[in-house]
């Protein structure tokens, strides 16, 4: 039996009905007599056909089939389709047919396929998207069995409180007792930055849904009550940082963006578009009237706070960079990067530089670190640097000489963030294994070790 | 009268078609219908291949392979229609057709197939699912589902800012990429369905890969027992498998259409092995003769072809043979002149194919001619040879030494080494060009062994003027383009992928790209004294040549390689095989050099005789020459052994290895086919005709007009195969007829094709037709001279084309009278100059 549909078949035909035959085979069958359900029989159609071109971050033909809004909206051809009637909508034309113009690659859809989309057309292309379908909003606070991924921390201006990133939440830590003191649960699932305010009182975090939103986070400390929740952009917001003022705050974005925005009302002040890739930090510059932004693009790019017009490059164009640290006192900024290098720069103009040195705001280059470079942070008084890579590493250097002070080990994975305690006696670092630490700085030595999210039951996972 | 432009069109198009097969075949596309399931013959017994089997634990799934004994002996593939009925709940069969586990302990399988009936006995380890491995489990998936392809995250920039190391070369890069990257975005421990990498390739979120992974599927399973195991790394020595091996060891096919399925096991340091028959890629290396659809062989005509095998960085390659319906056949050897029929007879045999007839005197001395010497013979040369009394062997072996090491022979074969060896102007000067010419002429007028010629090249020092060796490694520059190009001409394997990645084909990685480079790391180069600012005369006027001689010197101070990927200096090391101890502050190429022409490297003589080899017979043993891979094999393996062990036994001698290629009388065989070997096209079992190479083409012309040639600047009479310079200027015919210019080490730069503008060329072009229409000619001479018309037309015959007319030629050909007897005699041999019998050599 198999032998002959192969014999009969070409082969391009042939892998495509066998694919396409094990793959659909359940969804095919929606007896006569019961309608045809958009959530229950098309998603998954437009899932494995349609929604790679076809979704808010790609728009090809400005059309979205992702979503019953989105296929309601006209794309560049007009209407995708016209309810009651599949003959005339272009959703049916384009797929249907010999030699379909759509899907531009891969396999054609199925014939019944086809028919299932024309049935719930005719049927009147109704909309039985539940309502809580795209919402990520949880109902409980989230149970852990495993630690998060800790991909960012901060510590509060007096020191009492540490913000560690979690999954769907922001987990304050009081830094005396090192006990859990509130849990700020929010929409976004992945969280990539938080900052706290200037005086402490309010807590910023950008974070969002991988290729979904991203999302815009203001939160009461005190109170550990959100104030404020927007959304921007089809994917995560990354390197939150406050105004001086502490009236706005910089965001970069999967969408090379940068943007200011305002949190009294969620205003978007300015947007620059210069940078050629995701935009991974912001920090403020020049007492506020200019932003630095540090991208996979390589590049370090000077900002008009206001205008958001271009200023300059600041560094040499080396490698993606990934992360970056303002120094508390000077207008300089240290980054680490994707192949390892870690040096600091002069936020400024970059127009001294001639055909012989082109690197002109490079205040210090340090020892290429041994793998990709994913956090960095200075000491209070600026005199350290810390670098952590994605070996199992944190390195202190001193940012006068350039000298490595010590090597802080024993991570079993790469170290996403780092901060110093605003007295500089400790460094917190954390990362893959979702494990907090607590260094001296001075000596090196471990402080403290803990699982900042409630483990339920409790996991050993950090393997040596 | 001149015949009509088109008439003569008309005959050359056809005729230049017609005697090429290798023509045809490249214009044939493989979207062949496929041939029904010819019927299952009469089955005796049934085999199992494995034939046992152990399953190791819970996620360890096997297949075996239902082979069917027929009554006349030959085996079938009756997997696809077998039924598996397990004894016991010990053991469930998947979709797939796979065993799979449910219970430790011995079990059975009761196979039934074309009404015969077997055991198969099976024992379960374990059915504890083990921890997932990133090396071991992961990588082979991103493989297999495509993440890794070239067109996708594979790409030397990702795709939408997700990259991974092309088709899985790097563990630790992918593992970056994946879990490190973006601090850990792409994957999720606490809920691990919102693992990006898992949302992304199941569609759940818009991906323009579109849905690589099934829902549900093992893979998808796989992938998300990982990540909730805490997607841990694991250590790439000891979960790379170190062997793949291909089940079954040898298959032959009887008819198109018939089916046939493999296995692939992977064996791991450890000793265990897995079956990745569904992870592995398997592919055809020729689609003409049969396609593979996942592990299936599907034959489309007769023919042979290589089932090619790669899984995680491992290749290999299962030969098959499609043999047709050969009823009625049998076969007819071949006299075995010397070793290397027997060893052609033996593979012609085995396909059911005879080889075609010898060729005559006549096609024997042009194509001897213009093989060993690149020109045809003078028309006296043909008249003696065919009016020798001597028996044809014996006059044909005294033709053939009198050739070889003839003028004529080094003047030639320094043109094509030339080549390869890259003399052009570009690189190595006006001056440089000549030097270096010489010196390659040299080595063959003093049939220099092969291997010390190699070792003069790669080792050269001083001054390119004084020891024109040198030219060779100033002309390749940089270490990169010596890894390159003297991996390719020296050992016919290519270094190029793995410049950037680990080769997607061979086992070739990137680190040993630099640490080949290594060796020439610390070559230098500085500006000698010799030759600087020549006055030089360019047609009227004159000018300084610039370009001076080079001293090359070893750099025991500096030049060192440095890895691309974490900038760490390179020590050298050979790719395979060992070479002597480098003591510090000695030149590493004393070394390289040794390792290079030892007789037991596999690559060099090897490499070497198969190019020689398809100088003479149209195509390697394997072809390309310069792709030697597991995906590219020996069309015959036997007879390529033969020829390297007897070149390396008689010390690398060129002149001793061309002697045994023509005198053998694989190479004498007609072009003619006859019914059993009419489809043969690599099995030597006739002649390939082979259009001539841009030079050969010049010179031919030159001498069947008798009009010497004249280049610029150059002396007259100058034979185009003595030309210096790949940077002729002013030649179009040569660069219209493909000549390289001598700036790659491919032998594909050189092009042989046939088109279009190669026949207006030569019909309407002002080469042949200045030769042809020359007051002071052959022809002008022969007709002022000659009062007898055959006796023209005969000479004519015989200049142009190597042979007497036939009496039918003869008797249909009017010169004319008077004025138009000289036009006559031109348009017969512009017609003969443009037919596929001097076109081609044949």
């Amino acid at each position: 039996m198999n032998s002959f549909l192969l014999s009969t078949l070409s082969p391009s035909v042939l892998r495509s009905s066998l694919i396409l035959g094990l793959l659909v085979s359940n969804s095919f069958v929606v007896a006569a007599e019961t309608s045809v359900s958009w959530w229950r029989d098309m998603t998954p159609i437009f899932k494995r056909s349609c929604n790679g071109c076809h979704n808010p971050n790609k728009l090809k033909g400005e059309v979205d089939t992702s979503t019953f809004a989105g296929l309601m909206k006209h794309g560049k051809h007009g209407a995708n389709l016209v309810v009651g009637d599949p003959a005339k909508s272009l959703l049916i034309t384009s797929i249907a047919g010999k030699e379909p113009e759509m899907p531009k690659e891969g396999d054609a859809l199925s014939a019944q396929e086809v028919a299932l989309i024309t049935r719930w057309i005719q049927e009147g292309a109704k909309d039985d998207t539940p309502v809580d379908a795209y919402s990520t909003r949880l109902k409980e606070p989230p149970t852990y069995t495993q630690p998060p991924v800790i991909s960012t921390l901060d510590v509060s201006p007096d020191g009492a409180r540490l913000a560690v990133a979690g999954y769907h939440e922001v987990l304050l830590i009081d830094t005396a007792s090192w006990e859990l003191a509130s849990r700020l649960v929010g929409e976004s699932p992945r969280i990539e930055s938080v900052a706290f305010s200037p005086d402490g009182k309010s807590l910023a975090v950008s974070g969002g849904a991988p290729a979904r939103f991203g999302e815009i986070q203001i939160w009461n400390v005190p109170e550990a009550r959100q104030i404020q929740g927007f959304r921007r952009t089809p994917d995560s917001l990354f390197g939150i940082s406050w105004s001086p003022d502490a009236t706005r705050v910089a965001t970069g974005g999967a969408d090379k963006s940068v943007r200011v925005t305002r949190i009294s009302d969620g205003k978007e002040l300015m947007k620059f578009e210069n940078h050629g890739d995701w935009v991974f930090r912001t920090t403020w510059v020049a007492d506020g009237t200019r932003l630095l932004s540090a991208s996979r693009d390589r590049a370090m790019k000077l900002i008009d706070a206001s205008s958001g017009q271009f200023i300059d490059d600041v560094n040499k164009l080396l490698e993606p960079i990934d992360c970056m640290a303002r120094h508390p006192r000077e207008d300089w900024a240290a980054y680490g990067g994707a192949q390892g290098g870690l040096r600091i720069y002069k936020a400024k103009e970059n127009q001294d530089r001639t055909s012989g040195n082109n690197d002109v705001n490079l205040v210090r280059e340090f020892e290429r670190q041994p793998s990709p470079v994913q956090s960095v942070a200075f000491s209070p008084d600026g005199t350290l640097l810390a670098a952590g890579n994605t070996g199992t590493e944190v390195r202190i250097y001193e940012t006068a000489t350039g000298k490595r002070r010590s090597t802080l080990s024993g991570h079993a994975g790469a170290v996403f963030a780092l901060k110093f305690s605003p007295d500089g006696q400790r460094l917190y670092s954390a990362g893959f294994e979702g494990i907090v630490r607590v260094f001296d700085p001075a000596t090196g030595s471990l402080k403290v070790i803990f699982f900042p999210v409630p483990l339920t039951p409790v996991r050993q996972t950090a393997k040596n | 009268m001149r015949l009509p432009l088109t008439f003569w069109m008309a005959a050359l198009c056809v005729g230049m078609s017609l005697p090429c097969p290798a023509l045809h075949s490249a214009e044939r596309g493989s979207d062949k219908p496929i041939p029904a399931l010819p019927s299952v013959p009469a089955i005796r017994s049934l085999k199992l291949e494995p034939n046992r089997l152990t399953l190791l634990d819970g996620r360890d799934s096997r297949k075996v392979l239902v082979l069917g004994e027929c009554t006349d002996g030959s085996w079938v593939d009756l997997s696809a229609v077998a039924r598996l009925k397990p004894e016991s709940a010990a053991l469930e069969v998947d979709s797939d057709g796979y065993l799979v586990p449910r219970q430790a302990g011995k079990s059975a399988v009761t196979i039934t197939a074309a009404g015969k009936s077997t055991r198969l006995e099976v024992e379960v380890l374990s059915i504890a699912s083990p921890e997932v491995g990133f090396v071991r489990d992961i990588e082979p998936i991103l493989s297999r589902t495509g993440c890794n392809s070239g067109p996708c995250h594979g790409s030397a920039k990702g795709k939408n800012g997700f990259k991974l190391a092309l088709r899985g070369y790097d563990p630790e890069y992918d593992y970056q990429a994946l879990i490190n990257d973006l601090s850990g975005r792409r994957f999720n421990r606490v809920h691990v369905d919102e693992s990006l990498m898992l949302q992304k390739p199941l569609a759940d979120i818009p991906h323009e890969g579109r849905q690589a992974l099934v829902p549900g599927s093992r893979y998808h399973k796989t992938l998300r027992q990982w990540i909730s195991e805490g997607a841990h790394f694991q250590q790439v020595s000891s979960n790379r498998p170190t062997r793949i091996q291909i089940l079954p060891e040898k298959v032959e096919l009887d008819l198109p259409g018939r089916r046939h399925q493999f296995l692939v096991v992977a064996t791991y340091p450890d000793g265990s092995t897995r079956d990745v028959t569904r992870e592995a890629v398997l592919s055809s290396n020729n689609e003409e003769v049969a396609l593979v659809q996942g592990s299936t062989v599907i034959p489309l005509r007769r023919g042979e072809m290589a089932v090619l095998v790669r899984y995680e960085g491992l290749y290999d390659a299962r030969e098959v043979t499609v043999m047709g319906d050969r009823t009625g056949f049998r076969f007819a050897a071949m006299p075995e002149y010397n070793f290397i029929d027997r060893a052609v007879n033996a593979k012609l045999e085995r396909l059911k194919m005879n080889p075609s007839e010898l060729c005559n005197d006549a096609e024997f001395i042009r194509r001897v001619f213009l093989d060993i010497t690149g020109q045809p013979p003078t028309s006296e040369a043909v008249r003696t040879f065919l009016s020798d009394p001597t028996d044809s062997p014996k006059k044909r072996e005294t033709l053939v030494d009198s050739l070889i090491g003839s003028n004529a022979y080094s003047e030639f074969w320094a043109n094509k080494f030339a080549d390869l060896l890259q003399c052009n102007s570009e690189n190595l000067g006006k001056k440089g060009v000549w030097v270096f010419r010489s010196w390659i002429r040299d080595q063959f007028a003093t049939n220099r062994p092969f291997d010390q010629f190699a070792r003069e090249l790669v080792l050269a020092k001083g001054s390119t003027f004084e020891n024109p060796a040198g030219n060779y490694l100033r002309a390749l520059r940089d270490s990169g383009k010596m890894t390159e190009d003297i991996s390719q001409t020296f050992l016919g394997v290519r270094f190029n992928c793995n410049k950037c990645h680990d080769h997607p084909f061979e086992r070739w990685t990137q680190n040993q790209y630099y640490e080949f480079g290594a060796f020439f790391a610390q070559v230098a180069f500085k500006r000698g004294t010799l030759g600087r600012d020549h006055l030089i005369r360019t047609g009227e006027s004159y000018a300084y040549e610039q370009i001076s001689e080079e001293v090359v010197y070893h750099n025991d101070q500096g030049g060192e390689i440095k890895h691309p990927k974490d900038d760490a200096v390179v020590a050298p090391k050979v790719p395979y095989g060992e070479t002597q101890s480098i003591a510090p502050g000695e030149d590493r190429r004393e070394a390289f050099a040794a390792w290079l022409t030892s007789k037991d490297n596999p690559y060099f003589a090897k490499s070497t005789v198969n190019r020689f080899w398809s100088y003479f017979f149209g195509r390697g043993i394997i072809d390309p020459v310069d792709d030697i891979r597991a995906g590219n094999p020996a069309s015959n393996p036997a007879l390529l052994d033969a020829l390297t062990a007897r070149f390396v036994a008689d010390g690398h001698d060129v002149r001793k290895l061309i002697r045994y290629l023509v005198l053998s009388r694989t190479y004498q065989l007609s072009i003619v086919p006859n019914r059993w070997n009419e489809d043969d096209l690599v099995n030597f079992s006739h002649s390939l005709p082979r259009r001539l190479s841009a030079e050969q083409m010049l010179d031919s012309i030159a001498m069947a007009t008798g009009r010497p040639l004249q280049f610029s600047n150059l002396p007259d009479g100058l034979r185009a195969a003595q030309l210096p310079d790949g940077m002729v200027a002013g030649n179009d015919f040569l660069t219209l007829f493909g000549r390289p210019k001598r700036q790659s080490a491919c032998e594909c730069e050189r092009s042989s094709n046939v088109t279009l503008s190669h026949a207006l060329n030569l019909i309407n072009g002002k080469t042949l037709g200045d030769c042809v229409n020359h007051a002071d000619n052959r022809f002008a001479k022969l007709v002022a001279e000659q009062p007898d018309d055959l006796k023209v037309i005969e000479e004519i015959y015989l200049s142009c084309l190597c042979r007497l007319p036939t009496s039918k030629e003869l008797n249909s050909i009017r010169l004319g009278a008077g004025a138009q007897r000289l036009e006559g005699a031109q348009d017969l041999a512009w017609a003969l100059i443009n037919s596929p019998a001097f076109l081609f050599n044949r």
